[in-house]
């Protein structure tokens, strides 16, 4: 969730006034790093994953879940080992290294170093996952978990929280959340102010309820007190805000309160960094189908698995003009996506980049672009920063702003990070050995550690598979979005098609036994079609080979010892199967978990009971207590 | 779009040897092609083949080399170049595997792994080799070791290893006494992930013994297969392959594979 600076967040109405000020020094301090490490090369890869976990206070006596705002507690215990050696208290280094999130209710994990380039290194990451996962229990009450779910099933309800709380936060002026639920550090209750106030209006969140039998059509929600009178924005849901067959969520934290898996590496140099960056782009719709496991939102079951949307939504601080609802006057510019979302442009300037593949019209700081160039940096590049860059600073510390530009990156990060995008292209932070970096970010966090660790080393291995055979991915920007749309939709890992490059072989030119089709007739090379799930994931006989096969290839090109090559089959058959559909994504599971409840009424609703079923069995399952053959197979935990 | 042209037949010389070098597999799809998983395959080398003669003969402008003195047929692949550059050698690890395919001489398998070395020196530009492996028939495996530890000492190879090899073999090689520097590594296959060599798993872990997963069938190139694809690219000729060798460079600290190729040596029978 960015870096935690320290110091006064200034409100909205006077943050507004240093926009120019902090975007300017931003792109100074981009370029003093620029100009000191693009011919940085040679560098190792390391990488690292990021686990979110929502911490539940789980009552089995009562039968009754609560969602634990006690999250800052929990950190200072669990940090105490990292701040230990950082004071040099001790030479033991920390095993893990655990940060707040948006939610007061979330923790993030990260292992203690970065994990190195050798197969060992992977068959790393399921124990250190373990372990992290120990750790955090052991920092908790006796009757407190932390649970990998993308999102708390009940968030938003009355009576989940514990300890309780009215919504009638000031920051988030929400009808179902208080503020409460929001980190305590001034950073997130600025944020969610100010994108409030910016925006003119609440963040609208509407996702598809499912229709099961007894699902009223249509569904007007119940549980939204329409005619609230707290806050003068309460009016918007029954002004429109809230969508009859939808669920409605109208906070930040709906959003920033899921949970997600996120890898990080070290790319060799800037130009690698930038191919992975690109090639990475199409495979993240892709993976968000994969991993999807959020299908519940604030008590009902949605028909969408995966939380992307809602996070684009519950962030979305564009105002009406820019949303094209009303013609510019006060901005600058009609932006066609909330800061929250997948990629707009590829960057890299390798040979296999084409401009007809970014088809989207981008929309970009002229005057930024322009300084940029001026001071050689290329055209992608140049546009993808001045892109960045059209969004304001949110949370502008008074303390903070006036910097070294040639040794702090706040300015900078102030927009890098609260840009949230598919893939991450990250530049070193200043005075550091660390290297230009590429983060993945569209993966939803998985129910165990052994499926968390079989998506992380997928996504490792993909990167060297891209990288050793020069795969070529790219697809047209607008395609990549369609691939996100419906990645979204329930059940899609079986039922939809995606869009993918058909010929992923670069040398292959004009080589036509394999490109050509029946009559003879070469294919343009370019061409991309859709394709299933298990065709992308699994291959196609004559066609695209597949990333597991793929990936086969490359470690039987390599000296991999007969141990570790059976140890990564075992995680890369798990991706398989899922892709096949022989077993359950998490999506899939967690609905069956509600519709197969005894006490499920076939309404969409997804009780306190269900809940605690619910959040019972997902626990008891990650822990190797229970099996769940749907979702494992004969995997264990 | 013309009807595909009939390829006219190339004016190549009658040849009594043939040198075939892949180039980089792994850039022109092939290495990508497999989808055998675990189990032991040539399929890779003859896609291989197939590919570099396709490139290297059949377009317009045809490259091979005859070699007139020792009437040797080089058809390189020159789609990619091989050599490692010098500032770089140190961020690889290079890697070669011998077949010894033909050859009922006492000291062919000798002479096949200096010949093997030498192609790899000239093709890679290396001085060194850092694993060479060799997967040869039983009872050869002296004269040949012999020359593997030559090389050792010469600081030519440094891990050596070897194919395919039973308990009973690795525990007799490790025993005899004349062999006096010992495989660090066996390249074995195992189909199912359930049924580990246990024993050997023991015996490779007392000795400090690397045991590698090995994709290859020895028999990985017969003069049948090898002759039907230099006749669909109208080589006229018959020939009888006498080594193989397979190599891969490996960019140690980003795990990628840079280079991946095979060098096929072979006799043409009258």
């Amino acid at each position: 969730m960015g870096l935690l600076s320290l110091g006064t967040p200034l409100h909205w109405n006077d943050a507004k006034q240093y926009a120019d000020h902090v975007r300017s020094h931003g792109i100074d301090q981009f370029l003093s790093v620029y100009r000191k490490q693009r011919s940085r090369q040679k560098q190792c890869l390391l990488w690292g994953d990021e686990v979110e976990y929502v911490v539940v206070k789980l009552d089995k006596e009562n039968r009754q879940t609560k969602l634990s705002l006690r999250a800052f507690d929990i950190l200072a215990t669990l940090q105490k080992s990292e701040q230990d050696y950082l004071d040099g208290k001790t030479t033991q280094p920390p095993e893990a290294l655990w940060r707040p999130e948006y939610g007061r209710f979330m923790i993030e994990g990260t292992p203690g170093q970065p994990y190195g380039a050798t197969f060992r290194d992977l068959m790393m990451v399921e124990s250190s996952m373990k372990k992290r996962r120990q750790l955090a229990c052991a920092a908790m009450l006796p009757n407190e978990i932390p649970v990998t779910l993308v999102n708390y099933p009940r968030l938003g309800c009355p009576n989940e929280l514990e300890i309780d709380a009215e919504p009638h936060g000031k920051a988030c002026q929400s009808m179902f959340v208080p503020d409460e639920v929001i980190n305590p550090h001034a950073r997130f209750p600025t944020l969610t102010a100010n994108i409030r106030r910016r925006r003119g209006a609440k963040v609208e969140i509407n996702m598809p309820i499912f229709h099961d039998k007894n699902t009223p059509q249509p569904f007007i929600d119940p549980t939204i007190p329409y005619d609230r009178e707290v806050f003068d924005h309460d009016k918007e849901a029954k002004n429109g805000a809230a969508k009859p067959d939808h669920i409605y969520m109208d906070a930040m934290a709906f959003g920033m309160g899921c949970c997600c898996l996120q890898i990080t590496f070290q790319a060799c140099n800037i130009d690698e960094a930038r191919h992975l960056y690109d090639h990475l782009a199409p495979v993240a719709p892709i993976m968000l189908a994969l991993t999807g496991a959020s299908p519940i939102y604030r008590g009902y079951l949605a028909d969408v698995d995966a939380r992307w949307n809602v996070i684009a939504a519950a962030v979305d601080d564009r105002t009406a003009e820019e949303r094209g609802l009303k013609p510019l006057k006060n901005d600058r510019f009609v932006i066609n996506k909330s800061r929250y979302d997948s990629i707009d442009t590829y960057i890299s300037n390798n040979d296999l980049f084409k401009n007809k593949y970014n088809d989207l019209d981008l929309v970009y700081d002229k005057d930024i672009y322009e300084k940029l160039r001026n001071n050689d940096v290329d055209d992608l590049l140049a546009k993808h920063m001045a892109h960045l860059f059209i969004r304001d600073p949110l949370v502008i510390f008074k303390e903070l702003l006036d910097q070294d530009d040639e040794n702090s990156m706040d300015h900078f990060e102030n927009l890098q990070s609260t840009n949230w995008q598919t893939v991450r292209f990250k530049p070193p932070p200043p005075n550091s050995d660390i290297g230009w970096r590429v983060e993945f970010r569209s993966m939803e966090v998985q129910l165990t550690d052994f499926e968390n660790a079989a998506f992380s080393i997928f996504i490792v291995l993909l990167t060297r598979v891209i990288l050793s055979f020069g795969l070529n991915l790219y697809i047209p920007i607008t395609k990549v979005d369609e691939n996100m749309a419906t990645a979204h939709k329930r059940g899609s890992v079986l039922n939809d098609k995606f869009y993918f490059r058909k010929n992923v072989f670069t040398s292959d030119g004009n080589r036509q036994p394999h490109a050509a089709n029946g009559n003879g007739h070469i294919a343009d090379e370019d061409e991309f079609e859709l394709m299933t799930m298990n065709e992308i994931i699994n291959g196609k006989d004559h066609g695209f080979p597949g990333f597991i096969p793929l990936i086969h290839s490359y470690l039987n090109s390599t000296n991999i010892d007969i141990e570790t090559r059976c140890e990564l089959t075992r995680y890369l058959s798990l991706i398989s199967k899922r892709a096949s559909g022989e077993l359950m994504t998490g999506a899939t599971y967690l609905r069956h978990l509600v519709t197969s409840h005894p006490q499920y009424k076939q309404d969409s609703v997804v009780s306190p009971e269900i809940t605690f079923d619910l959040v019972n069995t997902v626990d008891r399952i990650a822990k190797g207590e229970l099996k769940a053959p749907e979702l494992l197979g004969d995997f264990d935990a | 779009m013309p009807a595909q042209a009939i390829p006219e037949l190339l004016d190549i010389p009658t040849f009594k040897h043939l040198t075939l070098y892949t180039g980089n597999v792994m850039r022109t799809s092939v290495a990508g092609r497999n989808k055998v998983l675990s189990k032991k395959s040539n399929t890779e080398l003859l896609n291989a083949i197939d590919d570099t003669l396709y490139t290297s003969l059949d377009g317009n402008e045809p490259s091979f080399r005859y070699h007139e003195q020792q009437s040797i047929l080089e058809v390189p692949d020159l789609r990619s170049r091989s050599r490692i550059l010098p500032e770089d050698r140190d961020d690889v690890e290079v890697t070669a595997k011998l077949f010894y395919l033909g050859g009922k001489q006492e000291n062919d398998d000798a002479l096949y792994i200096r010949s093997s070395v030498q192609h790899l020196q000239k093709l890679l530009g290396v001085d060194t080799i850092d694993t060479f492996l060799v997967s040869l028939g039983e009872g050869q495996v002296s004269s040949a070791w012999q020359q593997l530890e030559t090389l050792h000492q010469q600081n030519i190879l440094s891990k050596l290893g070897v194919v395919d090899f039973s308990h009973e073999q690795l525990e007799s090689i490790l025993s005899d006494p004349s062999i006096r520097v010992k495989p660090s590594i066996n390249q074995i296959n195992v189909d199912q992930c359930c049924t580990m060599p246990s024993a050997m798993i023991d015996l490779a872990k007392h000795h400090h013994i690397e045991l590698l997963h090995n994709g290859d069938r020895a028999d990985i190139l017969d003069t049948e297969s090898l002759s039907i694809l230099l006749r669909k690219h109208n080589i006229r000729a018959t020939v009888a392959p006498q080594f193989v060798i397979k190599y891969h460079v490996f960019v140690k600290c980003r795990s990628v594979v840079s280079d991946k190729g095979y060098v096929v040596v072979g006799d043409s029978l009258p």
